[in-house]
């Protein structure tokens, strides 16, 4: 029996070219593209599920109530602080992210971005295995360093790393004393070199570990067995109050992020790197089964429109004795052949994409058939999408009366109206997915040209060294690379446009008492006097600092206030309750120490606009502007002229080379740094546009089969209705009207599901593309189905339409 | 109204052709009922298609009212056809995704006449053929001789000045088909020139002249009157 149902439907698929190849090609398309985001789906939740007890490692994040700051790391205290006062704190562990800082040995001299500094426990806590070393004292004392194999490797090749020594910045010798294996990639954590805790006090100053401002160290807790993290979590403000401040209520709060969630669920201030995202996996599933199942669509409408053919032998299997569920499972048995074919076709497509694919990503996706799990997986998935594909045609075709087919009265018209929904879905999903690639390349467009408030283009961006003095350095430097024609100025700031600021500090308006509860938190950024000439930013009210305004000596027990001057943008004025107008010449004061003994006296001297400085996904955060400070972040911004600029960045890089000697030179563009604000988007643009291709190809090879058979099945009406003086226009416009309002409704239904998705997606910006920048679309994407629709049905329909009638009528 | 002369047509297929018309010369004046007969495959569906514009002939001419339309294109023959021409087949030929009215109105539709002139003439025609209650209908709810009555009334609701009817009787029954000959009787008295094809001789005999066909050939025209004349001359 299973043998004749076999030959029957191989006989089927390959009798029927046509029908066969339109529904392997859209299947294989469909599979293709569902195994390749199961892929990628895998590979996303499978971030930090490796390390040991990993269901009970929270890390531990900070917020800020004044500020907005939403941090990942918090105060190097806590970590301590916790273990001495939480029973159930099983371990806790910190690490501090360098950001990168300059390693040498001999002649090799790298900037190691992924240089960490952290508690001798970290190996213990999250098990890291070692290739050599112990894990006990490896990080004992200060000058301690453990790399992975990878880092080693590059100073060291085939050397014994154990032992030898690199120097630190020009500042320290380090020791090897252990080797660990590289971390996996799966992993919201990067470093490959960890350096010991104990030298923070060395090059931070003796203060740095009590300081409960310096919120840097990524820590991470194990709590026991079946402990809800809630239950720490409720001690968290006593904890604050007992040790930070009083005021903690209104001003801060810790929290716990399970280790296990962090890539693809945080986005907070200052995560190590950039994470994923839950809903770019959810988009990519949802949209990838779609195009599979449009191809099952196509499937369904393709079998049910050609049923005329299989009712015959439906209804003789019926007189010789066949029971419906036996038909029922010949018809599946055909589907999952077909899907088993697709399939094996898939798995080409797959093989032949997966290395781009996974170079797109930037993720190591590895496609194998070695695994019987993945083979597993594949044969469940062809049974599953051959019975679902299967299921409607089989019950269709299995009802026929054999009486009624053998008499030869099935007109086939019962399933045009499922048909004809069916192409709507087909269509509306297609023209849907059209709309939200548009959608996104346009709040793109929009945030790539949007008006930022200031000049970016042609800024050339650098970080200057930490280990000396900031003038002694940034002075020369400014006054060299400003020598050179093609360099129009060189400016110093602590953070550069396109940078998240966290920097930020508490501020009393003039006349307020000195007391915690009137401080104002408000971000800071410290800038040279010329920075706001350099980027062109207008003033609303007052002017730019002077150049005498920019080095304030330290108020001291002598002197312990000190006047200077700041600079606001329209949110930090109105935090103050001031127009900008009226902002010009009141005093800010911003305490230095906890006991509010040492204070800067700030005169407002110039209010500027809200500039976009950070990405505009983030709303802008009320800023003052401060003279330039050796503690914070050192970016020095360089204008270049129109033009080549090849000749002003060899100046740069000369000029480096002279007075930061031994530093590897670094240097980018801001307008690079902008784009890349924008990468997952642009990520995103594309994968939806190469979805909503494949989507609207399998949907138009579908329409290109069911147009066949429905022209072939109205050749005889084509006949009657050119017998009676129908033109060629008429039977065209026959043809194709019936689908263009299949495609018409398909608009009416896609334009409020993806109006109505895209407003939700652009959420997340908070200066989004208005709507009137991106209506257009709706009628493009429209248009283009139509078009696509058009063009597969009008070709037959012509053929159909310019054929003599009476070869028409002798069809009967 | 036709003048057809030395046509001739034949099919071919990869390796056989067969010769359908053989120098056909024929003439049929307006107000005639013409009946042509013969044997199956003798040509008379291929004559009736290019006396239709259906087809059209390999080699000679034909004159429709007066005008050679042998050579012309398609679409200018789907206009003569529209204003001029009503067909009758033996399979009836109804469009089954349309209503009887519906299928009655097509050649209304394609001729751009207004819609409320269209709803009017179509119910005069339906009520002429006696099936004007099943209006509503689709073709396969009705039985064979209402179906060829619907076929009948959309022959005739444009008012063509020629009937081409292929076999109009061949798939009905004895009381159904005569019903049928006589609205083309009917017809015929008001005006309308018809050409039969029926291998039904009783049928033929509605027909004011005949025309025998044999191999794509005439093999002979009688004059139903002398026919019947000479056939009662025989019998005494």
């Amino acid at each position: 029996m299973l043998n004749s149902y076999f030959k029957i439907a191989w006989r089927n698929i390959v009798g029927n070219p046509l029908f066969s190849a339109i529904n392997i090609i859209g299947l294989a398309i469909g599979l293709a593209c569902c195994i390749m985001i199961a892929m990628f789906v895998r590979y996303e939740v499978s971030y930090d599920k490796h390390w040991d007890n990993a269901d009970r490692i929270y890390r531990v994040t900070r917020d800020f109530l004044g500020n907005d700051l939403r941090l990942a790391a918090v105060a190097p205290p806590i970590a301590p602080l916790m273990k001495q006062d939480f029973a159930e704190v099983e371990d806790i562990t910190r690490i501090l992210s360098t950001g990168g800082v300059t390693l040498s040995r001999d002649d090799i001299r790298l900037r190691e971005q992924q240089l960490v500094i952290a508690d001798p426990n970290v190996f213990k806590f999250f098990n890291l295995e070692f290739v050599d070393g112990d894990p006990e004292t490896a990080l004992a004392r200060p000058t301690d360093i453990v790399m992975s194999e990878r880092a080693a490797a590059r100073y060291f090749g085939d050397e014994d790393p154990i032992g030898q020594t690199l120097n630190l910045m020009d500042q320290a010798d380090v020791t090897v004393t252990a080797i660990i294996k590289d971390l996996p990639d799966n992993t919201h954590m990067q470093f490959e070199i960890v350096g010991s805790i104990a030298a923070i006090p060395l090059m931070m100053g003796p203060d740095e570990l009590e300081s409960w401002g310096s919120n840097n160290y990524y820590t991470y807790v194990r709590l026991p067995e079946g402990f809800d993290p809630a239950d720490l979590e409720a001690k968290f403000l006593d904890f604050l109050i007992r040790h930070w401040s009083e005021d903690a209520e209104s001003s801060s709060f810790l929290s716990l992020q399970a280790l296990t969630d962090i890539h693809l669920s945080s986005d907070r201030d200052g995560e190590w790197q950039e994470n994923g995202s839950i809903n770019t996996v959810y988009t990519f599933s949802a949209v990838a089964l779609f195009v599979l199942l449009i191809a099952c669509v196509n499937f369904m409408n393709l079998t049910t429109a050609r049923s005329t053919q299989r009712a015959r032998e439906v209804g003789i299997r019926k007189v010789v004795g066949a029971h419906r569920s036996q038909l029922i499972t010949q018809f599946m048995g055909e589907s999952i052949l077909l899907t088993a074919i697709a399939m094996l076709l898939a798995l080409v497509i797959v093989e032949l994409s997966i290395t781009g694919f996974s170079n797109y990503l930037e993720k190591p996706l590895e496609f194998s058939l070695a695994n019987p799990g993945a083979i597993a997986i594949l044969v469940a998935g062809v049974i599953v999408v051959g019975l679902f594909a299967g299921s409607y045609p089989a019950l269709y075709l299995s009802k026929f009366k054999p009486a009624e087919v053998l008499k030869g009265s099935v007109s086939g018209s019962g399933s045009v109206l499922l048909r004809k929904g069916l192409v709507v879905f087909q269509f509306a999903t297609s023209i849907a997915l059209m709309i939200a690639t548009g959608v996104v390349i346009a709040q793109m467009n929009y945030a790539k040209n949007a008006d930022l408030g200031f000049d970016k283009s042609r800024n050339l961006i650098s970080n200057l060294p930490f280990f000396s003095d900031l003038w002694e350095l940034y002075e020369p430097m400014k006054a060299e690379l400003e020598a050179h024609p093609d360099i129009l100025s060189a400016v110093y700031s602590s953070r550069v446009p396109g940078m998240q600021n966290n920097d930020g500090s508490g501020y009393i308006a003039e006349g307020e008492q000195i007391v915690r509860e009137n401080f104002i938190g408000i971000a800071n950024i410290k800038v040279d006097y010329q920075w706001f000439d350099h980027y062109d930013i207008d003033f609303i009210a007052g002017r730019a600092f002077r150049q005498n305004e920019m080095r304030v000596p330290e108020p001291t027990e002598e002197n312990p206030v000190v006047k200077a001057a700041a600079i606001l943008n329209v949110s930090a004025a109105r935090r103050f309750g001031w127009s900008p107008e009226e902002a010009i010449g009141k005093i800010i004061r911003s305490p230095l120490n906890r006991e509010l003994t040492r204070v800067i006296d700030r005169e407002v001297v110039g209010v500027i606009p809200d500039i976009h400085f950070s990405s505009l996904h983030n709303e802008i955060k009320a800023t003052i502007f401060e003279e330039p400070s050796p503690n914070y972040g050192r970016r020095i911004s360089v204008k270049l002229a129109p033009g080549d600029h090849r000749d002003a960045i060899a100046h740069f890089e000369s000029v480096w080379s002279k007075l930061v000697p031994g530093e590897p030179v670094f240097w980018e563009f801001l307008d690079d740094r902008f784009d890349a604000l924008y990468r997952s988007e642009q990520r995103q643009a594309q994968m939806f546009a190469v979805f909503s291709a494949f989507a609207i190809f399998v949907a138009t090879l579908g329409l290109f089969g069911l147009a066949s058979f429905t022209t072939e099945r109205r050749t005889k009406e084509i006949g009657i209705r050119k017998v009676m003086g129908a033109s060629v226009k008429d039977i065209v416009w026959l043809l194709t009207s019936d689908f263009t309002k299949l495609v018409l409704l398909a608009n009416v239904i896609a334009w409020p599901v993806a109006y109505y998705f895209m407003n939700q997606w652009l959420t997340r910006f908070v200066y989004k593309a208005p709507f009137s920048e991106w209506a257009w679309l709706f009628i493009a994407a429209g248009l283009a189905a139509l078009a696509a629709a058009w063009m597969t049905i009008v070709l037959q329909a012509s053929r159909a339409a310019t054929a003599r009638p009476v070869l028409a009528l002798r069809y009967e | 109204m036709i003048e057809m002369y030395g046509l001739t047509k034949a099919y071919r297929t990869s390796d056989i052709e067969t010769t359908a018309l053989d120098n056909i010369n024929l003439e049929v004046k307006a107000g005639e009922f013409i009946a042509i007969m013969g044997t199956s495959g003798c040509g008379k569906s291929t004559l009736l298609n290019i006396m239709g514009m259906l087809d059209s002939p390999d080699t000679g001419r034909y004159m429709f009212l007066d005008e050679e339309v042998a050579a012309y294109g398609e679409s200018k023959l789907a206009d003569i056809r529209k204003h001029n021409i009503g067909f009758i087949f033996q399979s009836f030929n109804l469009v089954d995704e349309l209503t009887v009215a519906e299928n009655v109105m097509l050649p209304l539709l394609y001729q751009k006449v207004p819609a409320a002139e269209r709803e009017k003439r179509v119910q005069t025609v339906l009520e002429r053929v006696g099936i004007a209650h099943r209006a509503g209908h689709r073709p396969q709810q009705l039985s064979g001789g209402q179906q060829q009555r619907v076929a009948v009334a959309r022959a005739v609701v444009n008012q063509p000045k020629l009937i081409l009817a292929d076999e109009p009787t061949g798939n009905l029954d004895t009381s159904n088909g005569e019903e049928v000959l006589e609205l083309l009787n009917q017809l015929n008295r008001d005006g309308t020139t018809i050409v039969m094809v029926t291998h039904d001789p009783g049928h033929a005999d509605h027909a004011s002249r005949i025309v025998n066909m044999l191999d794509g050939r005439v093999l002979s025209e009688n004059i139903v009157g002398l026919n019947q004349a000479s056939e009662a001359r025989h019998a005494q």
